[in-house]
């Protein structure tokens, strides 16, 4: 038996189909803004130069001191440190000191080697030849060679030797941040199961990207109201066809069609005018969020350009059969259970 | 008779309430870009800028609205991310930020401090909870557009019902060292509302004149001297003008206008006026530069006019039993022969060089005065010391380093003042070097001295930028001010000249966030108003299917009412009453649940742009238009398909049926086995 022509293509089917079809172009267009905002974002990305990530392993009150080896088992390739804040001669006044290996990754330029107490300071800082620096776990005498400079590293932080470090952190061989070249998602799947944090060391690039990422996961909401609109309007075409038909479908019963082939029949009729109104919709949903796209430019100064994803057309068309689905289920199955009596006593002509 | 069943008000309600949830959460989004200026007020940008990222703004600006028109927050930008978490860091000065707001509804310092010092930082309570972060906390910032990072102290949190709660607030220069901002440099100054005064610096329309730099060459001359007079004016306007300058004396006993002048200027172009005059009468003379227009504004500055005098030069300590020279000159350094000059009981007259020796005979202090005649007498002291109680060596003593004038404009000249002394009875070299701030070599000075000899000598410092300097030799070390060329001017001509109409002002709500994403205004405009607007469509759609079906559902009690003479003017009032009803309530009750739907996806925090949560805000004008809208939509489909139904003959209503489709179709056709 072929599909069962009980209804026609007639003007509600047409119209249910391009409101449908609306729904659809509504779902798609606003993927496209989004998927246009995310394509600015990248070309903006683009203006800007990553390959640094800092790795820090943050507890209840910021970085924590972990051992190095610890995260070169997941990335080999870094280079380490640690910092500490100290007092310098006993004054209020405060600095960073630290000190970092790169003897791995060679990810920064070449450092000098220092040893015990001995301390670089940054261009443009002047400390007196002695100082003293006090911790939280010591304080020690140290010795002020020479000045160096490390962009990646806050314009006043001094350089130590690993062993001053140790003292002033009371704690040696372990590191309270790490810097890397590069960090695939699965070592960073690896690192945020250790209770590390990757922060890409050109900020605004993070910043884009998550917050697109932000605006993506909001966006995902557009498919609520569309949908519900297209499970309105199946509703009310099936309910009205089948109403129509009543009289027919009673026929079917009597004749013997069981219930699951009336509702196989009323949910193969709803899923071809969602087949054919989500078609339709995707094709407008194209047009409209490019026409959108050129009027925006033409109109403004303009680096933004809508961006149609497969992807996205997949998941608007998918959204509607599924909504249109469900819209006619509930008719559907009413049709389906009331008995063929009442649905020829009800209709009868 | 129900036509209209209850059901319609669940779908009317719903999609009523899936539009206003939505068109509130677009408001909160066209409202998004005001998050970068703490939700309300106006906010100052470079107007060359493509973006909010690069805005950059001199912070000197922010200090003459502040001291001049009104109080303004010069804030400095960065952009960064924790734990995935992408946030805005604010740099601030908090006492500025206090004085413009948001102000803070609770402030929590564990450090007790007032202002932000060094790295501390202050996190807003909607990040802190975004972040899990708990004060005190060392945070790692990275640098917004370049490789590095900065460690922060977080020392607070604050709540300020802005979005500066969505923010970490930071000093100005760690933001600068985080967003590579020049030194002096803002990315914006906000300000919390605009007065005129400002909107008229920022904003200028056609052509607006400032006078400025109006300066005299001596503010002490003699009668019959040339002095220069030096004035500019600037078209800070928009478009070309003209204006009338004029150069007055003002003083009482010789008024007069010395110079006139109009000019004409294109918008930003510049002026200077330049005259030389000779003031006659002796006393104190007000000269007066104006300008006259629509913004007249005038100068002055005084001249001290005296009676020509004379100068006498020579050495302030001299050896007992020696003889000295001292050189006789007028008030404009030219050689005077015959002037009488009286020493310690020695009276000369200068020779043709203008010189007259002198012994040193007595040891003392002894007064020296020169006369000539049509000239004002010179008066001065000369000490004779004993050289035998001097040590037999050369040593040099410097006994005097200071900058004169100490304050000064970077268009004047000023000089280092150098008074080395020889405490020795032996000649010799004094040398050393002097340096400007620590490092520059300024001169290597060398002076000669002989036994017992002091000598002074200047250095001109040359041009310098304005700030605080200092010029050390040895242990020596002296401060200096150098002024900007503007620093006379009263604050408001400074707005004018320097930064009239280089910036721009907007509103909160006209910062584009969109800027923020290089994308332009009008696109997120059309891109909003695109979905609000087929977001009314889809609720339109919704309502206008739902009540179509249920007329057409209950046809055939329509057509029993006309079987029984029911006219189509009471079908369509008993329509019109049961979708007015059901419609209403649906109405009501969706605008109700969209509000509560949107407030709670709203003040959850879940809906973000750019590190700002979005503000739930209603509309006032919206709930009308969507009650009115709703309403309007559910009558009109259910009258059209009331109408449909009504124009059918009742007894095809009746029978559920439609005349044009023929009657009911075989077995086999509708088993599709024709």
């Amino acid at each position: 038996m072929g599909p069962l022509p009980l209804f026609r293509f007639g003007s509600r089917a047409r119209s249910t189909s391009l409101g449908i079809a609306l729904c659809t172009m509504f779902i798609v267009a606003s993927f496209s803004i989004v998927g246009g905002l995310k394509a600015s974002m990248e070309r903006l990305e683009g203006n800007f130069e990553s390959e640094l990530f800092l790795v820090t392993r943050p507890g209840d009150s910021g970085p924590t001191l972990f051992d190095p080896s610890a995260l070169i088992s997941v990335i080999p390739d870094c280079a380490y440190g640690s910092f500490a804040e100290v007092m310098i001669n006993a004054t209020p006044a405060s600095a960073t000191v630290f000190f970092v290996d790169d003897e791995r990754g060679h990810i920064l330029q070449p450092l000098p080697v220092l040893k015990g107490n001995e301390v670089r300071e940054p261009l443009g800082v002047s400390y007196p030849g002695f100082i003293t620096m006090t911790s939280d776990a010591s304080s020690e005498q140290v010795r002020v060679t020479s000045s160096f400079s490390l962009p990646q590293f806050p314009d006043a932080w001094l350089l130590g030797s690993a062993s001053l470090l140790a003292n002033l952190t009371g704690e040696e061989g372990r590191a309270n941040f790490a810097v890397a070249g590069a960090i695939s998602d699965e070592q960073r799947g690896h690192l945020a199961s250790d209770g590390f944090k990757v922060q890409t060391m050109t900020g605004i690039l993070d910043f884009l990207g998550q917050s697109v990422e932000q605006i993506q996961d909001d966006i995902v909401l557009v498919l609520l109201p569309s949908a519900f609109v297209i499970a309105v309007l199946s509703y009310g075409f099936i309910g009205s066809e089948t109403a129509d038909k009543r009289h027919d479908i009673g026929i079917l019963k009597t004749i013997g069609a069981g219930r699951r082939r009336i509702l196989s029949y009323l949910l193969s009729d709803a899923l071809l005018l969602s087949l054919w109104g989500g078609a339709l919709g995707v094709a407008f949903g194209i047009i409209l969020s490019y026409a959108l796209s050129t009027a925006a430019s033409t109109v403004f100064v303009s680096v933004f350009t809508m961006k149609v994803d497969i992807l996205v057309l997949g998941l608007a068309y998918l959204a509607t059969l599924t909504a249109g689905l469900a819209g006619a289920l509930i008719p559907s199955l009413r049709m389906t259970v009331s008995p063929p009596v009442r649905d020829l006593r009800e209709a009868s002509p | 008779m129900n036509l209209v069943r209850p059901r319609v008000l669940l779908v009317v309600a719903l999609s009523v309430m899936i539009f206003t949830s939505t068109a509130t959460v677009l408001v909160g989004l066209q409202k998004a870009p005001a998050s970068f200026a703490a939700d309300s007020g106006y906010v100052i940008t470079s107007p060359g800028a493509p973006t909010i990222f690069s805005s950059s703004v001199d912070q000197e600006l922010a200090a003459a609205i502040n001291s001049t028109i009104q109080a303004v927050s010069p804030e400095v930008f960065a952009f960064a991310s924790f734990g995935g978490v992408p946030f805005v860091v604010r740099g601030v000065d908090l006492a500025m930020l206090a004085r413009v707001g948001p102000s803070f509804v609770q402030l929590e310092r564990l450090d007790g401090g007032s202002d932000l010092l060094g790295h501390d930082a202050l996190i807003g309570t909607r990040l802190m909870e975004r972040l899990e972060v708990t004060p005190p906390y060392v945070m790692p910032i990275p640098s917004s557009y370049t490789s590095g990072f900065e460690i922060v102290r977080v020392v607070g949190w604050f709540e300020s019902e802005s979005s500066l709660d969505d923010e970490l607030l930071v000093s100005l220069d760690v933001a600068r060292s985080l967003s590579g901002m020049g030194k002096d440099k803002v990315s914006v100054i906000r300000a919390g509302n605009v007065s005129a005064g400002l909107t008229d610096i920022i904003t200028p329309t056609g052509p607006r004149f400032a006078l400025y730099g109006f300066s005299v060459s001596k503010v002490r001359a003699v009668t019959g001297e040339p002095v220069d007079f030096v004035v500019s004016v600037k078209n800070w306007g928009t478009d070309r003008g003209r204006v009338n300058l004029s150069i007055a004396d003002q003083s009482s006993n010789d008024a007069r206008v010395i110079a006139r002048t109009e000019v004409a200027l294109d918008a930003g172009a510049e002026f200077l006026f330049s005259h030389q005059l000779s003031l006659s009468s002796e006393g104190l003379h007000t000269i007066a530069a104006s300008i006259d227009g629509g913004d007249s504004d005038s100068r002055s500055e005084t001249v001290l006019v005296v009676p020509p005098y004379l100068r006498v030069t020579g050495p302030q300590w001299v050896v007992l039993n020696t003889k000295f020279d001292l050189y006789v000159t007028d008030y404009a350094d030219r050689v005077i022969v015959g002037a009488q000059v009286e020493f310690s009981n020695q009276t000369a007259l200068s020779d043709s060089a203008g010189k007259v020796r002198m012994n040193a005979s007595e040891l003392g202090r002894f007064a020296v005065n020169a006369s000539y005649p049509g000239l004002a007498n010179y008066s001065g002291n000369i000490t004779v010391g004993d050289m035998s109680t001097y040590p037999n060596e050369f040593r040099p003593r410097v006994i005097q380093f200071t900058v004169v004038p100490e304050l000064f404009k970077e268009t004047e000249t000023a000089n280092v003042r150098m008074m080395v002394e020889n405490d020795g009875r032996l000649p010799g070299d004094f040398t050393g070097t002097i340096r400007l701030d620590g490092s520059v070599v300024l001169v290597q000075v060398n002076v000669s001295l002989g036994p017992g000899e002091s000598r002074t000598v200047l250095y001109p410092l040359g041009e310098i930028d304005p700030g605080q300097h200092y010029v050390a030799l040895g242990d020596f070390t002296q401060v200096f001010n150098v002024q900007p060329w503007y620093m006379n001017d009263p604050d408001l001509v400074l707005l004018a000249v320097r930064y009239g109409g280089t910036t721009r002002l907007s509103s909160a709500d006209a910062i584009p966030i969109v800027q923020a994403a290089k994308i332009s205004q009008g696109d997120v405009e059309v891109a909003l108003f695109s979905v609000g607007a087929i977001s009314a469509a889809l609720a339109a759609l919704s309502m206008t299917s739902i009540f179509a079906k249920e007329v057409h559902e209950g046809r055939s009690k329509l057509g029993i009412l006309r079987t029984i003479g029911a006219s189509r003017k009471a079908i369509r009032k008993i329509v019109v009453k049961q979708s007015l009803a059901y419609s209403s309530l649906g109405a009501v009750a969706g605008v109700l649940l969209g509000l509560g739907l949107a407030s709670f996806a709203l003040r959850s925090g879940s809906l973000m742009m750019f590190g700002h949560s979005l503000e739930f805000d209603v509309d006032a004008s919206l709930t009308p238009v969507i009650l009115i809208g709703t309403l309007i939509v559910c009558l009109a489909s259910s009258l059209a398909s009331a109408e449909v139904a009504v124009r059918a003959t009742p007894i095809s209503s009746i029978r559920k049926t439609q005349e044009s489709l023929p009657g009911p179709r075989p077995v086999d056709e509708i088993l599709g086995d024709e």
